[in-house]
């Protein structure tokens, strides 16, 4: 396929999500300069060199950390434990079978989409990128969580993750982990007396909900930055 | 086996398999040390989710594929007498 097909194609896919024509030239950029997530990076070495690593690492990404806020403003955190908790990494390990990339992360919160893709290039010139991911033009599939995701070179070949959120959509963050969490554990697992086929039943209906609920709010929050976004330019 | 009641993911490097039947669903997730799939209904959560990106949706061949990368891989790695 040629560049200028697949860009026409790429360019259309993004207006078909809703991105706005003001932004479109910096997401064929990102898209077609930087490797696709899916193409699969490694962390290296095993799960307990990773660890170590990231713990070593952790001052030194706190502080890129600090100049990509200079550069992007809004609001660029870590996480407050610093690295990822011991426990997490290794349930994760177990789940994947693969040594976590987001052993340290961090994540930038915009308030508009043209700070989420200045922040895009803020990232490039803070970081080397490794891989990416541009989930406002192709969002997650079930839900439609849009974020932008890197990987990052945080030092030495460890890699580490940072997103790019629209703050609307951040908002939902917390609470739409919460549905996860039910999805993945539903209440009536544990409900002594209930019939198995009934408690079956229940948690799928539970759980179709909460896929209904959780792609209703992501739309919504879609909805409302699009709407904040026309007022913006 | 194969047909539209079945559905093929990769969560990670982790093959999983999605069978639906009569409206019921079930999760397998190939278990390379037990070299067998085994039912996982947590992977549903992963794969509806996603929030890191691991997911992918893939065809029959590709999952095969996978599993079979994974048996070799693990009789590679493991100790010898």
């Amino acid at each position: 396929m040629s560049r200028r097909l697949a860009r026409k194609r790429y360019e259309a896919t993004a207006l078909g999500n809703g991105i706005p024509k003001e932004v479109l030239g910096e997401c064929w950029r990102l898209y077609s300069s930087l490797n696709p997530i899916e193409e699969g990076p490694k962390q290296a070495g095993d799960l307990a060199h990773a660890y170590r690593n990231a713990r070593r690492l952790a001052p030194a990404f706190e502080a890129s950390l600090a100049g990509l806020q200079g550069l992007a403003h809004g609001r660029c955190e870590s996480r407050p434990t610093g690295v990822k908790p011991l426990e997490r990494m290794v349930e994760k390990y177990l789940l994947h079978d693969l040594v976590p990339l987001d052993i340290l992360a961090c994540k930038c919160v915009q308030p508009t989409l043209r700070d989420v893709y200045s922040t895009a290039a803020a990232v490039e010139r803070t970081f080397q990128v490794v891989a990416f991911k541009d989930r406002f033009v192709e969002p997650q599939g079930t839900t439609g969580y849009r974020d932008l995701q890197f990987v990052v070179d945080a030092g030495g070949g460890h890699l580490a993750e940072v997103k790019v959120v629209h703050e609307i959509l951040d908002a939902l963050d917390e609470f739409e982990h919460k549905l996860y969490e039910i999805h993945r554990a539903p209440p009536f697992n544990s409900s002594p007396g209930t019939r198995d086929d009934l408690r079956e039943e229940l948690a799928t209906l539970v759980n179709e909900g909460i896929v209904r609920l959780s792609r209703e709010l992501y739309n919504e929050a879609w909805r409302r930055v699009l709407s904040h976004e026309s007022s913006a330019w | 086996m194969v047909g539209q009641a079945q559905e093929f993911y990769l969560v990670g490097r982790v093959p999983v398999r999605v069978q639906r039947q009569s409206g019921a669903m079930v999760v397998y997730a190939f278990n390379r040390y037990l070299n067998r799939e085994e039912s996982r209904p947590e992977y549903w959560s992963e794969i509806t989710f996603d929030r890191g990106g691991l997911v992918r949706h893939v065809h029959h061949k590709e999952y095969q594929q996978a599993v079979r990368d994974l048996k070799a891989e693990t009789v590679r790695e493991a100790p010898r007498p």
